[in-house]
């Protein structure tokens, strides 16, 4: 459990965040307010009502004269009714009122501040938080946050008034027979209260066991191949039925448990409604109290009424604890420390001259990764990182594009401190190829010119006859206006690539990084995207990770990471000369050979 | 006509695989009905009894009368406790037994599945029945059949008890219902597609967010924040309209009902005075408690209607449910002949084999002849999509071959049986797929009988022995659901040795260096080889490097074989095979 008052602030944040629908906040409340004084009135007509059928009746079958006030009994019907449909159409405009007010201006506008905080917030905390993780607080937390401000006025102000109005209006009617309803219908609430809370223990081990049942089903259709190749169907189920017959046990428990509930509430409800009926009927009939058939009716109505607000009051309780979880997930998102930066309006020449010098950096301040790298690269030259797959090599791009900033040291572009300029002006000197296609979901064009929006249709055609996919894209039933998007399969994994490349390419800029851009494509695609990648780099800085070491042979340098740092670097010659690491993993390509 | 008809038919094979599932609760369903039937009219009587307290009790000032009838009602609430109470124990039973049961059917049922099959449902398609349809199924049912049971002994009751004081009020009650349920019925008709709109603007809410998260790179490089967080406000506002138009729509239905319940109260009020002035049906018995109890028949009836309305809600998402689950329930098993245990020879021949998934028309591998004898080493070498993995499915008897035929030992694979390939054929397969377990455990599912000893030699030869090192629980190592706490690269080696450690003739490694360095490799390949000695080996690549040291190399293209020798000869005569070897190790290698 949080402390009081950090629950106090986290309420008063959102009571803050409600500022701008204010107004239709206090509307709202106006509104229910209505409702509930119409629905308090409604049991008071009933009574009057029946107190005249029952005062013409009784004289009537005893054989005695009586009158009955059939204007009376019309107007008090009309007035009946007009209270009832006052009262829904009130219900109905609180409801129109709110889910507009609330899903336009409140959870729409965070949701709108989410997605815009993510604009300001490091490549760090989108690398270190799990995407799903963000998607929901985005969605479920901001519903969550949203139901409860829904619910909020009709659990606290018309909840509570009319638990007020109730408890006053049958103190002032009999308070004997209000102290029978008090007693009992809070009495099955608590009840109730208490077992769902045992319930819900059962609840908890059903879905930490569905949990485990999902990924065992996971597990075992995802190595669908595994399981047949070693006979493991038996092995799978056997452990799927004890994960299922635990389940049964927990749930059904849980469920027996839950059920008690309603028969509970019941009961005591109909004890409730029993008492009035022997009690008011006693005094009735004594004539006690001037209690009348009415004043019965009336009571076992306010009695059904009395458990609403209650139910509803302790639903909002058990809805906070819940939404304050969910909005110190969303204020904790919102309140991340953003990038700084640089207001300086000065952007790198864009002659392609980089220089690390001295850096040091790491991930994680307790494994110094990077630690006084220093490289010079001139115009025009061609940088080849290598090393083994989850070496670091990805982490000199990072430094490069200030998607992480370094810790000491200074990277330099055409002489500038990168620290010293924004970011998106030092990013506007680079094009990237990731391993990675990343495609948004959107036409083909849009896809290419996606870095050079103002593009003529002229120069996305040619970058695309650049990348050799111009042929491919032409092929296509709708060309150039084909969408993709996830269900996309008529694109394969090499083509896609190449539009990356052709994206690459017409963005047209000084420095060129490429990715192990063609780590997931096959040979013979591989061939043509080379060339297209030797013509990309011909006049421009580029910086090549690449895992087959035939590429960069012809590299200026070579920078050899292992283990997250440079243990080498040089050109080919002197490094295969050094005969160190990088000797021993170009070797063991061809040891396989003897 | 025709659709009525194939719906009927359809709505038959749905029950007849979904009522054995219930069949042995056949007894607890039976008593649940008989228990709810006792309950409701117990709730029924109470209106009545009140009736007769104002009537015989305070009318006539008897005061016995008063607390007999107040006894009776006291007695039933505290029977018709009782009997929910029942009702909820034996329903917890059946629910939570048949779900167990259900979603255990579904998962033998997919594990038996052949490949065609499975593909036709697929892992998500599965999860999602085992779990969410198979609750909905349990939840909706049991509501339904409650409610079913539940409104027409409400409603008869009712209007039974209603009957008594008078004929008229009787009448107006039952005119109540099908007024109330037209009102709702077409409010709350369309509401689950109205939800299942609002989920669909969800979706594309979190897809653009999802999307914008694994590629915030090339966004910043581009710098198009600004761009992907204005389609993400859009689809949000998008998104937002449509939930308030599902919650609106739902948003009326308590309302209403409460209104239309209200007004009848209201109606019957008026009827009621103006009957009660009739001092012939005076005579006939119409009393004032009559009409009061009369009136709270109302609410309990229209009540029932409400839930039942709401009840049709989810009908339509019920029926879809009970079809997905019976789409997996109907589907045949794979036909496995299990293999008399005996290994057989190691020579393996495919012969003109061709191959075309089901549903599709053109062949995905053709013409395909390999010949490996006993005890050689065979490669395959082609890139992502020329037919590689499907002729390894082949090989483990997944498909049948559509053309051709495939023997082992001289014995066709027919005659062997799908059971008996997969004994005589060991394969580490491209992801190395590992499961929730110790070390020991993934590594004997090659064979359950191992020793220790032999899995420590196999996980040796897999190069794994620093690994085993490592920790401190050793062979006891537990490794995560789907191996989430070790490498792509240790995966594969776990595999690798689980496919040596099972005593096969034939082993195929299937694309399980990709992930390993050329070193690693090296000496993975190197004690392999030795530890193999005499068996059949097959080596499906990308790699020149890796398959350039087998005895035949078999150069794959689009399906097809497109070259076959040794590296010396294939750098001479097969154009592909040279592109793939200078691509990847540039000119000096050729």
């Amino acid at each position: 459990m949080k402390p009081k008052n950090t629950s106090k602030q986290t309420v008063l944040r959102i009571l803050k965040d409600t500022k701008p629908i204010a107004g239709w906040l206090i509307l709202s409340a106006f509104i229910s307010l209505v409702s509930v004084a119409l629905s308090l009135i409604t049991p008071e007509i009933l009574r009057a009502l029946s107190d005249r059928l029952y005062n013409y009746w009784e004289p009537v079958h005893l054989g005695q004269p009586a009158v009955f006030d059939s204007a009376a009994f019309g107007l008090e019907c009309a007035l009946l009714a007009a209270a009832y449909a006052g009262s829904s159409l009130a219900a109905i405009g609180e409801m129109l009122l709110m889910n507009n007010v609330v899903s336009r201006h409140f959870t729409c506008a965070i949701r709108i501040r989410m997605s815009d905080k993510i604009r300001r917030l490091p490549v760090r905390y989108i690398d270190q938080t799990p995407n799903g993780e963000i998607i929901s607080h985005m969605t479920d937390d901001v519903s969550t946050m949203g139901t409860t401000v829904h619910s909020f006025l009709e659990t606290l102000i018309s909840g509570v008034l009319k638990l007020v109005g109730i408890i006053v209006l049958i103190f002032m009617l009999n308070p004997i027979l209000a102290a029978a309803v008090i007693v009992f219908v809070p009495l099955s609430l608590i009840l109730s209260a208490k077992i769902a809370g045992k319930s819900e223990k059962y609840f908890a081990a059903v879905r930490k066991k569905n949990g485990e049942m999902y990924a065992l089903t996971e597990e075992t259709f995802t190595g669908f191949d595994t399981v047949k190749a070693f006979h493991l169907e038996a092995r799978q189920r056997e452990r799927h039925g004890a994960l299922c017959d635990d389940m049964r046990d927990a749930a059904r428990k849980g469920t027996f448990l839950a059920s008690i509930v309603q028969p509970i509430v019941a009961l005591s409800n109909n004890i409730a409604y029993i008492a009035i009926c022997i009690i008011g009927g006693v005094f009735a009939a004594k004539g006690l109290f001037g209690m009348s058939v009415g004043t019965i009716v009336a009571f076992v109505l306010y009695a059904r009424m009395f458990a609403g607000p209650l139910e509803s009051i302790a639903q909002g309780f058990s809805m906070l604890q819940q939404t304050i979880a969910s909005s110190e997930r969303v204020y904790k998102m919102l309140d991340e420390a953003e990038m700084t930066e640089c207001t300086e309006e000065t952007a790198p020449k864009g002659e392609g001259n980089v220089s690390f010098e001295n850096v040091d950096f790491s991930y994680d301040p307790k494994q110094p990764l990077i630690k006084g790298l220093t490289i010079q690269v001139r115009a025009g030259e061609k940088v080849a990182i290598v090393g083994p797959t989850g070496g670091g090599k990805t982490t000199i791009v990072n430094l490069l594009m200030r998607f992480y900033d370094v810790d000491g040291g200074r990277i330099l572009v055409d002489g500038k401190d990168v620290m010293q300029m924004p970011r998106n002006a030092l990013r506007s000197v680079f094009s990237m190829v990731l391993q990675d296609t990343w495609l948004f979901s959107g036409t083909i064009y849009d896809n290419i010119a996606y870095g050079k929006p103002d593009a003529t249709e002229a120069e996305v055609h040619e970058a695309a006859k650049r990348a050799h996919i111009d042929r491919f894209i032409r092929s296509l039933p709708k060309g150039y206006d084909t969408v993709i998007n996830e269900e996309t399969t008529n694109i394969s994994g090499g083509q896609k690539q190449l539009l990356t490349i052709a994206r690459a390419y017409l963005a047209n800029r000084p420095i060129l990084i490429l990715d192990e851009a063609t780590s997931n494509v096959d040979t013979r695609t591989e061939i043509l995207i080379q060339k297209t990648m030797d013509d990309l780099m011909r006049d421009r800085t580029s910086f090549v990770i690449a895992h087959r070491l035939s590429t960069i042979v012809d590299a200026d340098t070579i920078l050899v990471v292992n283990h997250g740092s440079i243990v080498e670097q040089g050109t080919h010659k002197e490094l295969l000369e050094k005969n160190g690491f990088y000797a021993e993993i170009y070797n063991s390509q061809y040891e396989l050979l003897n | 006509m025709d659709k009525g008809r194939r719906d009927a038919s359809r709505c038959f094979i749905m029950m007849k695989t979904i009522l054995p599932y219930l069949k042995p609760y056949r007894r607890q369903i039976i008593l649940t009905g008989i228990l709810c039937i006792v309950s409701t009219l117990e709730g029924t009587f109470l209106p009545y009894l009140m009736s007769r307290i104002v009537d015989d009790g305070i009318a006539v000032s008897n005061m016995s009368m008063i607390l007999k009838l107040g006894g009776m009602m006291l007695a039933l609430a505290v029977m018709s406790m009782l009997c929910s109470l029942w009702t909820g124990a034996v329903n917890a039973r059946i629910s939570a037994g048949f779900s167990r049961d259900l979603k255990h059917g579904i998962f033998q049922k997919a594990s038996a599945l052949d490949f065609e099959n499975f593909s036709k449902i697929g892992t998500s398609g599965l999860l999602t029945r085992s779990t969410h349809d198979v609750s909905t199924i349990a939840d909706v049912s049991s509501m339904f059949v409650n409610v079913v049971v539940m409104v027409p002994i409400m409603i008869a009751g009712g209007v039974a008890f209603a009957l008594l004081s008078d004929r008229m009020l009787a009448l107006i009650l039952l005119a109540s219902i099908p007024v109330a349920f037209l009102i709702l019925f077409p409010i709350v008709r369309h509401l689950d597609r109205l939800w299942k709109l609002s989920d669909e603007y969800i979706d594309v809410q979190n897809r653009l967010m999802r999307e914008r998260l694994s590629g915030i790179r090339v966004i910043r490089a581009f710098d198009k924040e600004p761009h992907e967080h204005g389609r993400i406000a859009h689809a949000t506002e998008e998104m937002a309209k449509y939930i308030i138009r599902a919650n609106v729509r739902a948003g009326y239905v308590n309302p209403l009902c409460m209104l239309v319940l209200n007004l009848a109260t209201v109606v019957m009020l008026l009827i009621g005075a103006i009957r009660l002035q009739d001092p012939a049906l005076l005579e006939q018995g119409l009393t004032a408690g009559g009409i009061i109890a009369t009136v709270q028949y109302v609410a309990l009836i229209l009540n029932g209607v409400m839930m039942l309305s709401w009840t049709f809600v989810f009908l339509p998402h019920l029926k879809v449910c009970i079809n997905r689950v019976t789409e997996v329930l109907e589907l045949p098993d794979e036909p496995m002949k299990a293999g008399d245990g005996t290994i057989i020879g190691g020579d393996l021949v495919l012969e003109n084999v061709g191959f075309a998934y089901p549903g599709s028309e053109i062949n995905t591998v053709s013409d395909v002849n390999i010949t490996v004898k006993a005890g050689e080493t065979a490669a395959l070498i082609g890139g992502t999509g020329s037919g590689k993995s499907t002729i390894l499915k082949l090989l483990l008897g997944f498909y049948p071959p559509t053309q051709g035929s495939i023997s082992l030992g001289g014995v066709p694979y027919e005659t062997i049986g799908r059971g008996g390939v997969r004994e005589n054929v060991s394969a580490a397969l491209q992801k190395g797929m590992v499961f929730e377990g110790t070390l020991l455990d993934n590594v004997r599912m090659g064979d359950p009988d191992a020793s220790e000893d032999a899995v420590r030699q196999v996980l040796d030869i897999a190069q794994m022995t620093d690994f085993v090192n490592a920790h401190e629980e050793g062979l006891q190592y537990r490794l995560a659901q789907s191996g989430a706490n070790i490498s792509g690269g240790q995966k594969q080696r776990i595999s690798i040795a689980r496919t040596i450690l099972k005593r096969a003739s034939v082993y195929v490694f299937d694309d399980s260096f990709s992930a390993l360095d050329y070193l690693t490799e090296s000496r993975l390949r190197k004690a392999l080889n030795r530890y193999l000695a005499g068996k059949t080996q097959i080596i499906i690549t990308q790699r020149a490097a890796t398959a350039m040291r087998c005895d035949h190399i078999y150069v794959i293209e689009q399906g097809a074989i497109v070259g076959s020798g040794t590296h010396a000869e294939l750098v001479k005569s097969c154009r592909v095979y040279r592109e793939i070897v200078h691509s990847q190790l540039g000119g000096d290698a050729v």
